[in-house]
């Protein structure tokens, strides 16, 4: 009885999560997420992916890495949609030889 | 809800195939513990997208959609203030304010997992084998024999992850995103691992050691090693490389190795071992997983950022570099001008030690030097500290820079780009508003 509530809360939060950013991996909600949720999580936990920046190419060589030594499954037709996602989404950003400290480092503006 | 979610975290952790059955009706391959022989369906609704490749998913696993956000993701036994970077597996770090202590409580020392620890190791039929080409008999000892044995050491032991800094690396580079944290410097109690290699008997061609311990790998593949890596024979021949299965007097953390485990201070972490159950001697360099690659591995001369690096290329990390922590105060304080500003540290120089220790208000147009301590042994951290006066009210930033016994210091820039992020071992710095 119990794992039936539990069923039913979670596909309703996930029914409700039509923000920008999906409340339960905190990945972008956008075209490729679904794939992306799902097939990218079941090993590792989304952090991995929301914490990191990378090139399509980069993103590639990842998956490809992912599939030789660590036992991912192939993507098939799905591999560019989540390229196309993880490109777009989460690309390189620069940031140059050394960046600004973090805004939770400095003091507080206007101090 | 939060209930609930703890209640299918519970149901996967007791028997996670039997939760698929009951979730989901969801029966796998009972061979490769692959794919799904029933229950698609009420999986894909749920999660209200289609599982694509469904037949090469691993039973027993949940997906993140169902599973907990990470945002509310706590470690038992850890300080709140640690940075979640992954909860699966865990890795965490920890802020610099929270480093200030001489000796890093078990609660605020980093977590690097590779692989999912044992759930619970039994430390009365644990063993050690000590095994390879290079070693005469192969032996095994229980836990209880190395603790009566042989001779029991305490050492205080620097443990830096290889990609401690990796967040700073342009372009990017894959893997988890650590600031400053993923170190600390606890004191570990156990035996000598050249006193076991000795007892064993080590052949003249032992090149290498490897290890092997009782975590298994995130795909759920029994088969697969998570990780397994190693030392040359002469650095786990060093007094200081310890088999260990106390932390700062206690038991060693199930997170950080319980019951047993390696400690190989000034190394990339990932050479100490955790949940030890094998040591191998070996007569050519570990080829363990994460030993070749791109793993713990940076290109043999310094490269173009960005560049790509073929495989034969890369070498093994060794010692880590010179490097330094401003623990106190946290990073974006008032200060009222008139008063002293008082700063201290922590700063370690891999298998070296550090020689002179400077900090900077004026991004190192010039230097003060800090009191810089001894260490507790060798490879431990050594603490600094600094008085600073500051000419004018404003926003300044204080940085900190150790130099080793070779005269080697710290880069204020990030240093040599390298496809995986490690070894940055740039200046660490902490903003003061003045007024």
């Amino acid at each position: 009885m119990r794992i039936c509530v539990a069923i039913v809360l979670l596909a309703s939060t996930i029914a409700a999560s039509a923000a920008e950013f999906d409340n339960k991996t905190g990945l972008v909600i956008a075209p490729g997420f679904d794939v992306v949720s799902v097939q990218c999580t079941v090993c590792h936990s989304a952090s991995l992916v929301t914490q990191s920046r990378a090139s399509r190419a980069g993103w590639e060589n990842m998956i490809r890495w992912m599939q030789e030594t660590q036992g991912l499954w192939p993507l098939g037709e799905q591999e560019g949609l989540v390229l196309d996602y993880l490109a777009q989404y989460y690309g390189p950003q620069s940031q140059g030889r050394r960046a600004p400290l973090a805004e939770n480092l400095l003091p507080p503006i206007g101090s | 809800m939060k209930q609930t979610r703890k209640g299918i975290r519970a149901l996967y952790a007791s028997d996670a195939l039997e939760a698929d059955r009951l979730l989901f009706g969801r029966r796998s391959d009972p061979l490769s513990r692959r794919g799904f022989l029933s229950g698609l369906a009420t999986m894909s609704s749920i999660l209200g997208a289609e599982v694509v490749f469904s037949r090469f998913m691993p039973g027993g696993l949940i997906p993140a959609a169902l599973a907990e956000e990470t945002a509310a993701f706590e470690i038992p036994g850890k300080h709140p203030g640690l940075l979640v970077l992954n909860d699966r597996p865990i890795n965490a770090e920890t802020p610099a304010h929270l480093l200030d202590d001489a000796i890093t409580p078990a609660d605020r020392f980093f977590v690097r997992n590779n692989g999912v620890p044992p759930a619970a190791p039994d430390p009365s039929s644990w063993t050690l084998a000590i095994d390879g080409e290079s070693i005469e008999n192969s032996v095994s000892f229980s836990l209880l024999e190395l603790q009566q044995r042989f001779q029991t050491h305490s050492y205080q032991l620097t443990l830096e992850c290889g990609g401690n800094g990796r967040k700073e690396f342009d372009p990017p580079a894959r893997g988890n995103q650590w600031t400053t944290g993923a170190v600390g410097c606890p004191r570990w109690t156990g035996v000598r691992l050249r006193d076991l290699l000795k007892e064993a008997g080590v052949k003249d061609d032992a090149v290498y050691i490897g290890y092997y311990g009782a975590d298994t790998h995130i795909s759920g593949n029994p088969d697969k090693v998570p990780i397994s890596r190693g030392v040359p024979i002469a650095k786990a021949m060093e007094d200081e490389t310890l088999i260990a299965w106390q932390m700062n007097g206690e038991d060693i953390p199930l997170l950080h190795g319980y019951p047993l485990r390696l400690v190989v201070g000034g190394w990339p972490a990932s050479t100490s071992g955790k949940w030890l159950q094998r040591i191998s001697v070996r007569n050519r360099v570990h080829d363990g997983p994460k030993m070749g690659g791109y793993s713990y591995r940076v290109p043999c001369e310094p490269v173009v950022p960005g560049a790509e690096v073929a495989e034969e290329e890369m070498c093994i990390i060794e010692s880590m570099p010179v490097k330094s922590l401003l623990t106190y105060p946290r990073s974006g304080v008032l200060h009222t001008l008139k008063d002293v500003f008082k700063v201290r540290g922590k700063a370690w120089a891999g298998d070296l030690s550090v020689a002179a220790m400077d900090v900077s208000i004026d991004f190192g147009q010039s230097w003060q030097t800090a009191q810089l301590k001894p260490a507790a042994n060798r490879l431990a951290w050594q603490e600094f500290s600094a008085e600073l006066r500051f000419p004018q009210t404003g926003y300044y930033e204080v940085w900190a820079r150790a130099t080793d016994v070779t005269g080697t210091s710290q880069p204020m820039v990030v240093p040599g780009w390298n496809p995986r992020g490690y070894l940055n071992n740039a200046c660490h710095r902490i903003a003061v508003k003045v007024v």
